[in-house]
């Protein structure tokens, strides 16, 4: 076989996405990747997701290199497939440099000395921007612009990385989808810069002989340009501990949120571990929300983390909902999204939505009475038969962490009371074209939950069946 | 669940692809589990030169695809058309019963792709026997 019987079921998401195959999974197996981060921190988004995905070599090197042995173990529990260790830039077929924009421009040399290819993800507070360098002239044309827009002072401070994280949780999936698409030559890599500002929640593609305006004035940006947040109070309740829920805490977890719930009642399979990072090889058959826990209590001590190991249902729902300011939609049905979204409209709790699927993923937050909900777009749960099953349809695993760090950001902003929120739009990612496009949404007058003659006056019967739970 | 057959044929399945002037292309579609097999074939003095298909599905779908262009290439277009979703199922060793029905229709796929030839050479006034 061209796959050993454990790899094919770890793969499974893949391998079912005639893009990828057994073959293209192999290949990712004999990939390697070079990692240039500024900080194991913030590599270690992208990390986890090459990891994830079965990369099988990669290497690494950080100008802050602390919690580095600590990084490799958990990414060797997760998938021993892989090989994580400290390397020179020589070794690896593909590259990563992923930081500020002060670090990008020290690793100059690194990048154009024996140019080959380079993904380029930098950040600054909320905003980013990732390119794919296949030529040294358009890379050393993005490291002159970016010296050139520096400010006076130019150092890695842990106050800054802190308020990066959002950014660097967010470009560092994305730099894992590039690899994965590079390495298999499927879809295409974006043609310039693709810029995001998750503080407006605004994506755009700047081509390449534009993007040295946006490179500089994101190399200006000052710390203090930044709003300063605190999570410390914020609780967030996370529906689902799979491929959006892992994202979701992860994020929140590192940057300092006082207080998560997960309700998962699901087991880890090894399935799952192509994506869902907060679980582990040696944690298979361990309850989620407990295998969630043991991670994201190890990311951060301080967090307090509430578990329901259940489904969740109408008579369980309000109770679980209580306490918190957030909900997190991270399931993987119609039906579960459905009861979330009549009970958060009942109890007056906004909720962030995400969904995936093969290479695309949509995100949009549910402010009602302000904006649209969930039934304005979709007044009914679909019919089964009209949308594809759960487990049938594959998903690259670096895009629950795109879509799901989306979330995250989100629910800092909605917990902090500031920035833009996706309460009126909807985010739809197109990952094979690295593009994203929003969709404005209406409330609809006519919503039977939130429109002028509402029909739906309490919780309904909500019907979970999944057609397909044979794998 | 799978036995070792159908995740050889599941991760690493044969004759993947389309036929750009393919001869016949027949697909079929179980819109309850999403499972789509696209089945292009090539045919010469009435003998499958070619088979290739495109399958979007489950495990079990995609194996059955993968075993059925095996199963049919250098075949004459009657014994394709006498191959059964259940000797596809059977050359896999066999699928797990749930799959049976909804995933193993790889076979009608390729009988559709047969068809589909047919209907053309029909459509051209030429027949069965000098195709």
């Amino acid at each position: 076989m061209i796959l050993e019987r454990e790899q094919i079921n770890r793969y499974l998401r893949h391998i079912i996405m005639p893009e990828i195959s057994g073959s293209g999974q192999r290949k990712l197996l004999e990939s390697t990747v070079f990692i240039c981060g500024e900080s194991v921190q913030a590599a270690a988004p992208a990390i986890y997701y090459l990891a994830s995905s079965g990369i099988g070599q990669i290497n690494c090197c950080f100008e802050l290199p602390e919690g580095f042995d600590k990084l490799a173990a958990s990414i060797r529990d997760l998938n021993s497939d892989v090989s994580i260790s400290l390397a020179d830039g020589k070794a690896g077929e593909l590259r990563i440099f992923l930081g500020g924009p002060e670090f990008i421009c020290r690793q100059s040399d690194k990048i154009t000395t024996d140019f080959v290819p380079a993904i380029i993800a930098f950040y600054n507070g909320w905003q980013g921007a990732i390119g794919v360098y296949q030529e040294q002239a358009a890379a050393r044309s993005l490291l002159a612009t970016l010296a050139a827009g520096q400010p006076p002072v130019a150092a890695c401070s842990n106050d800054k990385l802190q308020r990066g994280i959002f950014a660097f949780c967010f470009a560092g999936a994305l730099c894992a989808m590039e690899v994965v698409k590079l390495a298999l030559t499927i879809g295409q890599t974006p043609d310039g810069l693709l810029t995001f500002n998750l503080w407006s929640m605004e994506f755009s593609k700047i081509a390449q002989q534009d993007s040295a305006r946006m490179a500089a004035a994101l190399s200006a940006l000052l710390s203090e340009d930044f709003p300063e947040i605190s999570l410390e109070g914020g609780k967030a309740l996370i529906v689902g501990a799979g491929g959006l829920g892992s994202p979701v805490a992860y994020a929140l977890a590192a940057a300092g949120i006082g207080t998560i719930g997960v309700v998962d009642y699901d087991t880890v399979e090894i399935s799952n571990l192509n994506r869902q990072i907060l679980h582990t090889a040696s944690r298979i058959g361990m309850p989620k929300v407990k295998s969630a826990a043991i991670f994201l209590e190890e990311l951060n001590p301080r967090l307090v983390v509430n578990s329901y190991n259940t489904g969740l249902t109408k008579e369980n729902v309000y109770d679980i909902l209580a306490g918190y300011h957030v909900v997190i939609v991270a399931v993987d049905n119609f039906p579960a999204r459905f009861l979330l979204n009549d009970a958060c409209f009942f109890a007056g709790k906004p909720m962030i939505d995400a969904g995936v699927m093969r290479f695309d993923g949509t995100a949009m937050t549910i402010t009602t009475p302000v904006g649209h909900c969930y039934r304005c777009t979709l007044p009914e749960i679909p019919s089964g038969g009209t949308t594809p099953s759960c487990s049938e349809t594959g998903v690259l695993g670096s895009l629950p962490g795109i879509m799901g760090f989306i979330q995250a950001a989100e629910a800092a902003k909605l917990l902090s009371g500031q920035g833009q929120l996706l309460n009126k739009r909807l985010i739809y990612f197109d990952g094979l074209y690295s593009s994203f496009s929003t969709l404005t949404l209406i409330k609809s007058e006519n919503c039977a939950l939130c429109g002028t003659n509402p029909t739906i006056c309490g919780l309904q019967d909500y019907d979970f069946v999944c057609a397909d739970d044979a794998d | 669940m799978y036995n070792d057959t159908v995740l050889d044929h599941f991760s690493n399945p044969r004759n993947i692809g389309e036929i750009a002037d393919a001869d016949g292309i027949g697909i079929v579609g179980n819109p309850i589990d999403g499972d789509r097999i696209t089945i292009y074939v090539k045919i010469k003095n009435n003998t499958l030169t070619d088979v290739k298909v495109k399958t979007f599905g489950c495990a079990a779908a995609i194996a059955a695809s993968s075993m059925v262009t095996v199963m049919a290439m250098g075949k004459t277009v009657t014994e394709a058309l006498q191959l059964t979703n259940q000797a596809v199922a059977a050359a896999l060793d066999g699928l797990p019963p749930k799959k049976i029905k909804c995933s193993n229709i790889a076979a009608d796929a390729l009988h559709n792709a047969i068809a589909d030839h047919l209907a053309k050479l029909g459509n051209k006034g030429g027949s069965f026997s000098d195709s």
